[in-house]
């Protein structure tokens, strides 16, 4: 565990993770507070979970995924893996390492909006506690989902690639996933374009791990079979990103 | 030799360089070719060669980095390979690098080498000149062999940058730790202070060992052959 080690006192020591750290933990208290809330004040705790989530996705794809990019690019063009290859590390266990070490560091603000999220919102209702804490658990699970590979993605193209492009990509596909396929699918709606069903079909729908309106609208959680099928496709999604990302992973450029 | 020792084996007919892109017009760049086969034991070896004969990538084949065009190179002990360009971040102490890479013992091994050598542990790595970039390098690979077991460094011009009193400093740490270790350095023929156990040089597109009489070479001698 050396390049797990090195790389999180490299990331630790560039203290980035603390503006980060630092937003998450100030701004779903305080931007609620700038709204007209005073008017409903039932919406400020549903604001507050809607914008710790809104930030953990910030932070995953404006850090997270920046790290990984920039780190990849970093430790294949400085030697590093190359050093640790002649020490009988292989590739999976290289880019498990640089996996780990930057998701050790993301692990605490996805805790702190959990923490945030589930327990300075909770409904006062006990049936709609209970369901706003199996919500958030079932958000948890999702995000990981999502992020966990992009962040392998995003490290295997920098160690073959350039941290920019990298990085470029895996934000790219992120913003895709969460966003732009719902443009594609409001434009499919009058449309049979053959060629956009086909893209929309073989399109990564990070946006079904996206359960902030549920949260926000208090819909309760996802029911155990359409979970299990959401599961079932962002880990089918997860194994193939992976798969790939180890294709792409480099020690060397 | 015991099963312990450490050693590198170099087959006669080994071809290091590249395959190229072209597989039908030039399917490989051949850097160097030996001729009879080439142990290095343990002790001291020194690599040379002039530029882009073939020095580093004969450190990578060995490593296990490249491939070899023909041949298969034999290893016995844990290999490190330590590049020249090897870097770490910029903002990382050398105590911090020490202190990811090493457990007690070898972090207390590094620690001492690096005041032995007046490597200042407390200053980023960014800020240090490049001869005290070296100088971590240098300690990583050697805090790495107070590991117990055979031992197989290969070190690609760990002298750049370095000041004579440094290498001289790391000159006599090789010799107080000399067992059970293989170094091949690869160095310039301008460094006539090193001592070694025998020398291996590409010339022509030859891979040959040197032997070393009194455990120094004939610089002059070498540095005219090279040419």
């Amino acid at each position: 565990m050396e390049l797990y080690k090195l790389t999180l006192a490299s990331i630790l020591s560039r203290k980035t993770f603390a503006i980060f750290a630092f937003l998450i933990l100030a701004l779903p208290f305080a931007l609620p507070l700038m709204t007209p809330w005073e008017s409903k004040p039932s919406l400020l705790e549903p604001a507050r979970a809607q914008m710790a989530w809104m930030l953990l996705w910030t932070s995953a794809i404006g850090w997270l995924l920046f790290q990984g990019a920039t780190i990849g690019d970093r430790w294949a063009s400085h030697g590093i893996l190359e050093y640790f290859k002649t020490l009988g590390v292989s590739r999976w266990r290289q880019m498990g390492q640089l996996w780990l070490s930057c998701f050790t560091v993301f692990a605490g603000m996805m805790v702190l909006t959990f923490l945030i999220s589930t327990f300075t919102a909770m409904p006062g209702d006990p049936l709609e506690a209970h369901h706003w804490v199996v919500t958030n658990l079932q958000y948890t699970l999702l995000f990981l989902l999502v992020v966990a590979p992009l962040l392998a993605l995003a490290i295997a193209l920098g160690t073959r690639f350039n941290g920019a492009a990298a990085y470029a990509v895996t934000i790219g596909l992120a913003l895709y996933g969460l966003f732009g396929i719902s443009y594609l699918e409001v434009f499919l709606a009058d449309n049979d374009n053959v060629v956009l069903n086909v893209l929309y079909l073989v399109s990564p729908h990070y946006h079904l791990s996206d359960l902030t309106s549920r949260l926000v609208f208090k819909l309760g959680a996802i029911e155990a079979a359409e979970l299990g099928r959401i599961v079932a496709y962002l880990g089918g999604l997860a194994l193939l990103t992976v798969g790939l990302s180890y294709q792409f992973f480099r020690e060397g450029k | 030799m015991s099963n312990s020792d450490p050693s590198i084996l170099l087959p006669e007919g080994l071809r290091i360089g590249y395959k190229t892109r072209y597989p039908r017009t030039t399917p490989e760049i051949v850097l160097a070719t030996t001729e009879s086969p080439i142990q290095l034991g343990n002790g001291r070896h020194l690599l040379l060669a002039r530029n882009g004969r073939g020095k580093t990538t004969l450190l990578k084949t060995i490593a296990g980095i490249i491939p070899s065009l023909n041949g298969k190179i034999r290893c016995e002990g844990l290999v490190q390979f330590v590049d020249e360009d090897l870097r770490f971040d910029a903002e990382l102490k050398p105590r911090q690098i020490f202190s990811a890479l090493f457990k007690n013992g070898q972090r207390s091994f590094a620690m001492e080498m690096a005041e032995r050598i007046e490597l200042d542990a407390e200053k980023p790595y960014g800020k240090l000149s490049k001869g005290n970039r070296q100088k971590v390098g240098l300690i990583v690979a050697e805090a790495r062999t107070r590991h117990n077991g055979p031992q197989v460094l290969l070190l690609d011009e760990p002298f750049s940058g370095l000041d004579f009193a440094a290498r001289d400093k790391v000159d006599q740490i090789w010799s107080e730790h000399a067992e059970g270790i293989v170094r091949l350095v690869c160095v310039h023929p301008d460094e006539p202070t090193l001592k070694a156990d025998s020398a291996v040089t590409i010339r022509e597109g030859r891979l040959e060992q040197i032997e070393v009489r009194n455990g120094t070479l004939d610089w002059l001698e070498t540095r005219l052959s090279l040419n």
